[in-house]
């Protein structure tokens, strides 16, 4: 019975050390949920946020060399629209001779086609100003002759992107946007939409929804257009509507330098009806009849290219110069807003930092074996193992037999 | 007088009985190591003297003794000891096997480690922000599929494991009822011999060990119960029925149950009735079997068919980088007969109710409005769930999905309700409402009142749904999860990009471009909506407290199984120490019973010098 009692502490004593040596070996307080069910549950859940901010973490980074990219393509592009501007000031001078402005408008020609270039810049492969449509190039150029140049010249930039906003997670649930879509960037006067078609006794027949810039506007069934402008303008749009008194056409105009980009969703045909838009989708749907105005930064240097090949120094000195202002300044404007989002992407990108520090913490914390108590146990362990078995191997010797003859 | 030879037989018997002494302490030194042996001991007692009173009593002083004779070889046990080891054992051998049986089901889920479903399923939300971030790019879209595939792959291998510890306890049952069949055979049988023993006024000392010993063995198996009162007849009961009756025995058998996946019931092998059993092995193989790993069974099963469901639900309304848009992302796999939900409940070749898993709503809503309508939910075992005009959609849905009914609601990231099973079974039961929250406001049914109420116990009642619906999903979801087709062909068919609806008809048929990575975003969201499984609000959360409730499920019987053996080794201490056999004790007797022995030879070898003097020398 002794000798029993025996075998069963012994072996007590081996599970216990084995289990010591087994966190000392693996540096983990628990290898099963049972050893420490909340523990384990609390390992899961840090684990788990710590790769979230991993996560995180690379989507900022992602947002942040997209970020820079465009800074850069700005950068440059600001640089040569300054040039332009300079060329331009020089044109206007009224030393120059005819042939004098013919050879800074071919320049800024040249320079214009730089230009477009950095429109198109490309992030890994694909399109970084063309909204969420990257595949291709979203400024398209046609090139037509110019007599005053002898030689083919750019005729129309026209932007083929959209307008989509390219997110990013940055924490769970908050996206920001790391891109600006070509159609804002690249623009340069506030637009507006003059509808021909007087749609003073026209009645929404049911219920619609519309995309202005991006944005849901719901119209009612029995809405007219004095209510279809009132929609408009209380949604957040970037868009203001009014009705034309001349002709009672509706009237859409920008409040900042950007396009106009109408689209009839989910089967309505309000946009078509009132004559905004001639097809459901742009790019390139505003209807034919309705007159246009607005200019992109593309069509601002080639009116002042074109003033220069006329010879027309007065317009090239007030008009033209004028709207290369605007452009310079409207990209002024998202080179800020880019810096702003930068920066706040490098705050959150150090609050992770910090987060996954102290979660790594708490951690290890949670899971690692601190080595100088579970050696100091082990070595405790051997110590009674050692006595044990001392002890079982004295007290098996003597028996009666040995005294027996 | 006193016969001559009266010294001769005084010393024969005592010859005989410490003979007899020797041998039972040879038997006693033979099986010291024997499993169940109790120590023999011999009672010696004098022989009745001579003297018969009466007249021709003789008249000499004092009575003279007859010597000595063996009464009984008794065995030293302590039967109320034996009573309490029996009670014990039983208590340990449940927790010994249930702690078993629990340590391979966290084997299998395999935490806190790298190569688990969490870590996989981390890295599957993961891909889908990369994809976010690289909607155009084929490794995004590969990494997504990869991880997709891997989950997949860990849920099935995670089905697979539960599933055979599941069939190895089952297994294990049958080999125990042919086990307690064989036990109940043998103390009959034993029975039978020990009362022709005892009848005959004999001690069966090694029958009793060992029927003891069998009896012991049954006790770690089921909860018994032992009738020692009737000298006649042993009894042993099982939950009330007696499985040996004296020489009588009743055996145990096997019935696979349709109802339970074909798993065994144990049943009476004489009546049929059920074997009612409390604790013991057997029970912890049940409980083990039925309860713990279905349990597991049905939370990775739930886990699968909600994250299925989810991500399949946000997938469908992308569009691929092939312009692919109303693809799933998971296989989905009905057990319906049909697209509208028909299916045959009692398994008789003819379809008799409508199996949903969920039901989407049509309306968009904010969860957080004042609903400003009066009415009655009714659910499920009749439970209802009143709301009024003041009530706002959320706090209607906490009491729904605090009601205890077999469905939870929520309301998804695009503001629709969705209203999902949340049994095993797998399908919506009940739905009704007197008022118009579920019919008009979330537009989850067509009608309200008892008229448009959605039950399953009758065909064609998906007519009644007003939104999007699943169909129940096929057995054990999480056996047969996988990749759909379409995506495990062609990575381009993964909708990461977002698209609008242009022509009215409710279906998205427009992307936004391939640099729209919306729904990829969306879809990386769905770890974080709050979609309430089992107690959980999120699939996360759901297989966090999955692992934790194995966890604390296995620390509780690790823990209860060291407590009793304790006991039971402090227990079967005792008995050794009255039972057991001590070489030394033994030894001591061997030299006295030796010298009795010894000294009896000497006293007759004295009565021969005596005759012989009186005979040979008296000449």
């Amino acid at each position: 019975m002794m000798g029993d009692n025996l075998i069963s502490i012994n072996r007590k004593n081996s599970e216990k050390m084995l289990n010591a040596q087994n966190s000392i070996a693996t540096g983990l307080k628990h290898r099963m949920p049972r050893e420490g069910p909340v523990e384990v549950s609390h390992t899961i859940a840090y684990k788990r946020a710590l790769f979230e901010l991993g996560q995180y973490e690379k989507n900022i980074d992602d947002g942040l060399s997209r970020i820079n990219m465009a800074e850069g393509a700005l950068t440059s592009g600001t640089e040569i629209l300054q040039r332009i501007r300079e060329l331009g000031v020089q044109g206007a001078n009224g030393i120059y001779t005819a042939g004098d402005r013919a050879k800074i408008a071919t320049e800024i020609d040249e320079l214009l086609r730089e230009l477009v270039t950095i429109a198109n810049t490309k992030f890994k492969g694909k399109a970084l100003f063309g909204g969420t449509d990257t595949l291709e190039d979203p400024f398209r150029v046609k090139t037509a002759f110019s007599k005053a140049a002898g030689r083919d010249v750019i005729d129309t930039v026209e932007y083929y992107g959209d307008l989509g906003k390219q997110k990013r997670e940055i924490a769970q649930g908050d996206t920001l946007a790391v891109n600006v879509p070509g159609n804002e960037l690249f623009w340069a006067e506030n637009s507006s939409l003059f509808s021909s078609v007087d749609a003073r006794n026209y009645v929404v027949s049911a219920d619609s929804k519309v995309l202005i810039n991006g944005v849901p506007v719901v119209f009612k069934a029995g809405d007219n257009i004095e209510m279809i402008v009132n929609r408009i303008n209380n949604a957040p749009v970037p868009v203001r509507a009014s009705v034309n008194r001349m002709n009672g056409g509706i009237i859409l105009e920008t409040s900042s330098a950007r396009d106009i980009w109408v689209q009839d969703v989910e089967g309505s045909s309000v946009m078509q009806d009132i004559g905004v838009v001639s097809g459901p989708n742009p790019p390139k749907n505003l209807s034919p009849t309705a007159r246009f105005f607005g200019g992109t930064l593309f069509d601002m240097v080639i009116r002042l290219r074109d003033s220069l090949y006329m010879n027309d120094s007065e317009d090239t000195g007030s008009r033209a110069l004028g709207g290369m202002d605007l452009a310079i300044e409207n990209i002024l404007k998202y080179r800020t807003d880019l810096g702003a989002k930068s920066s706040r992407l490098q705050i959150v990108k150090s609050r992770i930092t910090q987060d996954k520090t102290s979660i790594e913490d708490i951690l290890s914390k949670n899971e690692d074996v601190d080595i100088t108590e579970a050696v100091t146990k082990l070595k405790m362990l051997e110590v009674a193992h050692r006595a044990a078995l001392g002890v079982t191997a004295r007290v098996i010797q003597p028996t009666l037999l040995d005294f027996l003859r | 007088m006193i016969s001559t030879f009266t010294g001769i037989e005084m010393g024969k018997k005592s010859l005989i009985a410490h003979q007899a002494a020797i041998n039972v302490t040879g038997h006693n030194v033979s099986n010291a190591e024997t499993e169940g042996y109790s120590r023999q001991m011999v009672t010696f007692q004098f022989f009745d003297p001579l003297y018969i009173p009466g007249l021709t009593r003789e008249n000499t002083p004092g009575q003279i003794g007859q010597g000595v004779q063996v009464e009984k070889i008794m065995r030293a046990r302590d039967m109320l000891l034996e009573d309490r080891i029996l009670a014990e054992k039983n208590g340990l051998e449940y927790w010994k096997s249930m702690s078993g049986w629990v340590y391979q089901a966290e084997l299998v889920h395999n935490e806190p480690s790298d190569n688990s479903i969490m870590s996989v399923l981390d890295k599957f939300w993961s891909s889908w922000q990369e994809l976010a971030n690289n909607p155009e790019e084929m490794g995004a879209r590969e990494s997504v599929r990869e991880y997709g595939w891997a989950l997949s792959r860990h849920l099935n291998h995670n089905f697979k494991s539960l599933k055979s510890i599941r069939n190895n306890i089952e297994k294990t049952v049958e080999a125990r009822v042919v086990e307690i069949n064989s036990l109940a055979r043998q103390i009959a049988k034993l029975n039978a011999r020990i009362l022709r023993s005892e009848s005959a006024g004999d001690n069966p000392n090694d029958l009793w060990d060992r029927r003891d010993l069998l009896i012991e063995k049954l006790a770690g198996y089921a909860n018994i119960h032992i009738g020692r009162n009737d000298q006649d007849e042993f009894l042993v009961y099982i939950g009330g029925k007696h499985l040996v009756q004296g020489s009588h025995y009743e055996q145990l058998t096997l019935l696979k149950n349709p109802d339970n996946e074909g798993y065994s019931d144990i049943l009476w092998e004489t009546d049929g009735s059920r074997l009612d059993l409390r604790s013991g092995e057997l029970k912890a193989l049940l409980d083990a079997r039925d309860i713990e790993l279905k349990n597991q069974i049905d939370a990775v099963d739930t886990f699968a068919v909600n994250l299925m469901d989810m991500v399949n639900s946000v997938h469908r309304e992308g569009f691929g980088l092939n312009l692919r848009t109303g693809l799933n992302f998971f296989k989905e796999k009905p057990a319906t007969v049909n697209a509208v939900g028909d299916y045959d409940f009692n398994r008789d070749g003819f379809t008799d109710g409508t199996a949903l898993f969920r039901i989407t709503g049509s309306t968009v809503l904010k969860p957080n409005d004042v609903i400003g309508l009066n009415g009655t939910i009714t659910l499920n075992k009749g439970i209802t769930v009143a709301y009024g005009e003041s009530d706002t959609l959320s706090e209607v849905l906490t009491r729904v999905n605090n009601s205890n009914a077999d469905v939870k609601m929520y309301v998804n990231d695009d503001g629709h309700l969705v209203v999902k099973s949340d049994n095993p079974g797998m399908h919506i039961t009940h739905l009704e409402d007197s008022g118009d929250l579920l019919a008009g406001y979330t537009g989850v049914l067509k009608a309200s009142g008892a008229v448009g109420a959605f039950d399953f116990g009758q065909t064609g009642m998906a007519t009644r749904v007003s939104g999007n619906y699943l169909v129940m999903p096929d057995l054990h979801p999480s056996s047969w999860i996988a990749l759909d087709d379409h995506v495990a062909n062609e990575v381009e068919s993964i909708a990461a990009s977002s698209g609008i609806d242009t022509d009215g008809d409710g279906i998205k048929d427009l992307s936004n471009g391939a640099g729209s990575g919306e729904n990829a975003l969306k879809i990386a969201g769905v770890r974080f909506q709050k979609a309430m499984i089992g107690k959980s609000e999120t699939a996360d959360e759901f297989y966090q407290a999955l692992i934790a409730g194995t966890g604390l499920r296995g620390a509780t019987a690790e823990s209860e199984n060291k407590n009793r053996s304790l006991v039971v080794e402090n227990l079967e201490n005792l008995r050794k120490s009255i039972s057991g056999v001590n070489i030394d004790e033994e030894l001591v007797n061997l030299v006295k019973f030796q010298h009795g022995y010894a000294a009896a030879a000497r006293f007759i070898s004295k009565v021969d010098e005596m005759l012989d003097l009186l005979i040979n020398r008296m000449l």
